[in-house]
């Protein structure tokens, strides 16, 4: 009778050989490659499951009402959500995951990124259209910089929130 | 009770060292810290009513910022309560462009609400003080001085 079989998973026997033939450092480098080949891989998937939690709160910030704050804020409207999802999509391509999404008090929506240092930054894309980063320090220094469509200027303005966040200084830059 | 529109007196000046209260809802704070888009109602409108809200010391306690009359008659009773000095404000903000905006304090009464005012701006070097809405580059880098400066009132509720 025929019947399906699952592929077995990976069996270690090649390693056992290599484990008898090989020298002990051999052995501590294959460990050590192991070891990054799995941080990379969790810390690939744990970006991937970030972008999609942001993802999914930003779907849930099309069903929040005016006022939402009680200071009379407007509720993000859909195109500056839709707006919001291709900066997300250009944010996952490099790899910058904001901290939280949140509505933004100007009406629209907000990505928000702290950093280890003073620097922090928000991206927004607002109900009348407009989109940019705003970088700013716990000093009181800030710099917007206007969103573009062309991929080669989102890459740069990207670059420079990179470098921000890892703690340029802003007065000087 | 927060004071009434009828129970303050709008020709006193602000004093530097008087505290502007506004509240901040806990759940838009990002691992407990203020930042810029969470800070509500850093925002202007064409006309001065739409500016930031604020409440002036002078006429108000911390709390009197989560009563409802405060609020447009909303529960904010779970939302946190910052407060920034008037000396604290950013005076004059200059443009890339070359143009300069001044910031004020302006106390705008409401009927039930009669602390209630506004961070008022202008051209810099108006005398009269005339609203003009500020550009974006202006707008965000006071929404950052703002979010920096702002202090949690913790004990003085």
């Amino acid at each position: 009778m025929l019947n399906f079989a699952p592929v077995e998973a990976w069996q270690p026997s090649v390693v056992d050989t290599f484990e008898r033939t090989s020298s002990g450092d051999l052995l501590a480098l294959r460990e050590q490659l192991k070891s990054n080949l799995s941080n990379t891989e969790s810390e690939f998937l744990t970006m991937l499951n970030r972008f999609d939690i942001m993802r999914r709160s930003l779907n849930q910030l099309a069903s929040i009402p005016d006022n939402w704050n009680q200071y009379g804020s407007p509720a993000p409207s859909a195109r500056s959500i839709v707006s919001a999802r291709q900066v997300l999509d250009s944010l996952q391509s490099e790899s910058l995951v904001p901290r939280r999404v949140l509505p933004s008090a100007e009406g629209g929506v907000a990505f928000v990124y702290l950093s280890e240092t003073e620097n922090r930054a928000v991206i927004e894309s607002l109900n009348d259209d407009e989109i940019f980063i705003l970088l700013y320090d716990r000093r009181g220094n800030s710099k917007t910089l206007d969103w573009s469509e062309s991929r080669l200027t989102q890459q740069n303005l990207l670059r420079e929130l990179r470098d921000h966040l890892r703690g340029t200084n802003l007065a000087a830059s | 009770m927060p004071l009434l529109e009828n129970e303050v007196d709008i020709s006193v000046e602000f004093a530097p060292e008087e505290p502007l209260y506004r509240r901040a809802l806990a759940s838009e704070l990002v691992d407990g810290e203020l930042v810029v888009s969470s800070l509500e109602s850093v925002s202007f409108g064409k006309e001065v009513s739409g500016a930031p809200s604020v409440l002036r010391g002078r006429f108000a306690k911390p709390i009197d910022a989560l009563h409802a009359d405060c609020a447009g008659g909303k529960d904010v009773s779970r939302h946190l309560v910052y407060f920034i000095l008037v000396r604290d404000l950013p005076d004059v903000i200059q443009t890339p462009e070359g143009n300069a905006f001044e910031f004020y304090p302006l106390h705008k009464p409401e009927p039930t609400c009669g602390a209630h005012s506004v961070i008022a701006s202008c051209l810099a070097g108006d005398p009269t003080r005339v609203y003009a809405k500020p550009s974006r580059t202006v707008r965000n880098d006071l929404r950052a001085k703002l979010a920096v400066r702002l202090q949690r009132v913790v004990d003085m509720i």
